[in-house]
């Protein structure tokens, strides 16, 4: 089962990765809204697709 | 109207008053020149604060870009709009950077319901919304990325258009999911949305989605009715709408001729898809702000683009696979029916702040909840019409969905709802 629980370290080592200080003010709420996120991803992960499904954008050059 | 009892709504941003004198004032003199002053002569109008007016600057209902340039151009549906003889009013509130359904902006404040203004106008285009159904305006241009068109409309008694995908011209607005974002109008009758519709209509370069596709205006179409096969869906539509809800849809779908009931596999995740594509595409976009003054977002807006920055790659290029999935599977319901129906919020509109709305049995927050039958469709792009039912203390909108590229089904059958007595507007409360 994937991570759908978020811990204030996982987030800091995420901000960390992404360039991002997260004042602690706001932690909470970046906690709160990551694990909503995280337990949608995980019901999108469920459905098995089709290698031959590509994504919807397409570049035209 | 607008600076006087219309004020309390807080629809407009900005008012433009000189640059509205100098627009009726042109369609006065070609009035008087003897020339077609265009099919929308004299119409005042108003566009949500994402759309560029020339020499303004476009905050997109923030504070952290306030500071950039003002636009050198009007936005290309601006421009289409004042060569139709529109006038333009002013710029209407919005939710932050478009990321709400209820236009409660921390930085400009609330947008209030004109039907009962201690109650949401919706969002994020909840100023176009509230400033219509006023008769502070004509008609006014929305945008509509999971359901910012549709559930101001559906709050307000309104009709609202959110076009394919690529259908209208993107050029001169700001962005916030660059794969979802529509453009689209408000009005308060059927008819009217289908004529402004046709003058916003044609191929623009400077919109990358954009499809290279003719006009195809439906205004003088429309009375050729609608006896296509229509269809309810079911499902994660029926479940998470209100009796209210139903009832509309029962209301229309009757007078439709509907023949059954379908389910779409797969909403539930097209939802989730759709919310992590517009986390992920938010946060990189407003990166730059995130990374250094994050304390001038919208609190409400903030986090949930903070932890959009920190979302892992796959779920996002699994969301737009997933988007490609459920739109092959979409187009196998629309191989048996032409119209399909949808209520177009889970409730009517709740009281500004309201913490929770009711959610199949559960209290669930309202702001995210709002869009949660209008997202799995804008989604993959269908044309919708938004068209407001009168069955209860306020009213409530029914999605009126067609295949990609028949804007003109949906209008036709809006028309024909109204024409029926099935939809309609709730009369223009005076201000």
């Amino acid at each position: 089962m994937a991570l759908t629980e978020v811990s204030a370290e996982l987030v800091a080592q995420l901000s960390q990765l992404a360039g991002i200080t997260i004042a602690p003010e706001h932690a909470p709420g970046v906690i709160a809204n990551l694990s909503v996120l995280l337990r949608q991803g995980e019901l999108l992960m469920e459905q098995k697709i089709d290698p031959a499904i590509e994504p919807a954008s397409v570049f035209r050059p | 109207m607008i600076t006087g009892a219309g004020s309390g709504l807080n629809a407009f941003q900005e008012i433009l008053a000189d640059r509205a004198l100098d627009e009726a004032q042109a369609v006065d003199r070609v009035v008087a020149a003897g020339q077609d002053p265009g099919p929308l002569a004299g119409v005042p109008y108003g566009v949500k604060d994402n759309y560029d007016v020339a020499g303004r600057v476009t905050t997109a209902g923030s504070i952290i870009y306030r500071d950039q340039a003002p636009a050198q151009a009007d936005a290309v549906l601006v421009q289409r709009a004042r060569r139709a003889g529109a006038v333009l009013v002013g710029v209407q509130t919005m939710d932050e950077l478009a990321y709400g359904f209820t236009t409660e902006n921390a930085h400009y404040g609330m947008a209030h319901n004109p039907l009962d203004p201690a109650r949401s106008a919706g969002g994020s285009s909840g100023g176009s919304a509230a400033a219509t159904a006023a008769g502070l305006c004509d008609f006014a241009l929305g945008t509509d990325t999971n359901g910012s068109i549709r559930v101001p409309a559906s709050f307000c008694g309104l009709f609202g258009l959110k076009p394919t995908f690529g259908r209208l011209p993107r050029t001169g607005t700001f962005p916030f999911v660059h794969d979802l974002d529509h453009l689209g109008p408000f009005a308060r009758s059927a008819a009217d949305l289908a004529l402004i519709y046709d003058v916003l209509q044609g191929h623009d370069a400077g919109d990358f989605a954009c499809a290279d596709i003719p006009a195809d205006p439906v205004s003088a179409r429309l009375g050729e009715g609608f006896a296509g096969s229509v269809a309810v869906l079911d499902g994660w539509f029926d479940d998470l709408a209100d009796a209210q809800g139903r009832h509309a849809v029962a209301a229309v779908a009757a007078a439709l001729g509907a023949t059954g009931r379908i389910t779409l596999p797969g909403a539930a995740r097209a939802r989730a898809a759709a919310f992590i594509l517009t986390c992920s595409s938010g946060a990189n976009l407003h990166i730059e702000a995130l990374r250094t003054r994050a304390a001038d977002f919208d609190p409400a807006t903030r986090d949930r683009l903070l932890a959009g920055a920190l979302l892992p790659a796959n779920l996002v290029l699994q969301a737009q696979r997933y988007r490609t999935l459920f739109h092959e599977a979409v187009m196998e319901a629309f191989r048996h029916h032409d119209v399909l129906l949808a209520p177009a919020t889970p409730c009517a509109a709740p009281l500004l702040g309201q913490p929770t709305i009711r959610i199949a049995g559960e209290d669930l927050a309202t702001r995210p909840n709002i869009g949660l039958l209008t997202q799995p469709l804008s989604f993959i792009g269908l044309p919708i019409v938004a068209v407001p039912v009168r069955n209860g203390p306020m009213p409530i909108g029914v999605q009126i969905i067609a295949r990609p590229w028949r804007e003109d089904v949906a209008l036709a059958v809006a028309v024909q709802l109204e024409r029926a007595g099935v939809v309609g507007c709730p009369e223009t409360l005076p201000c």
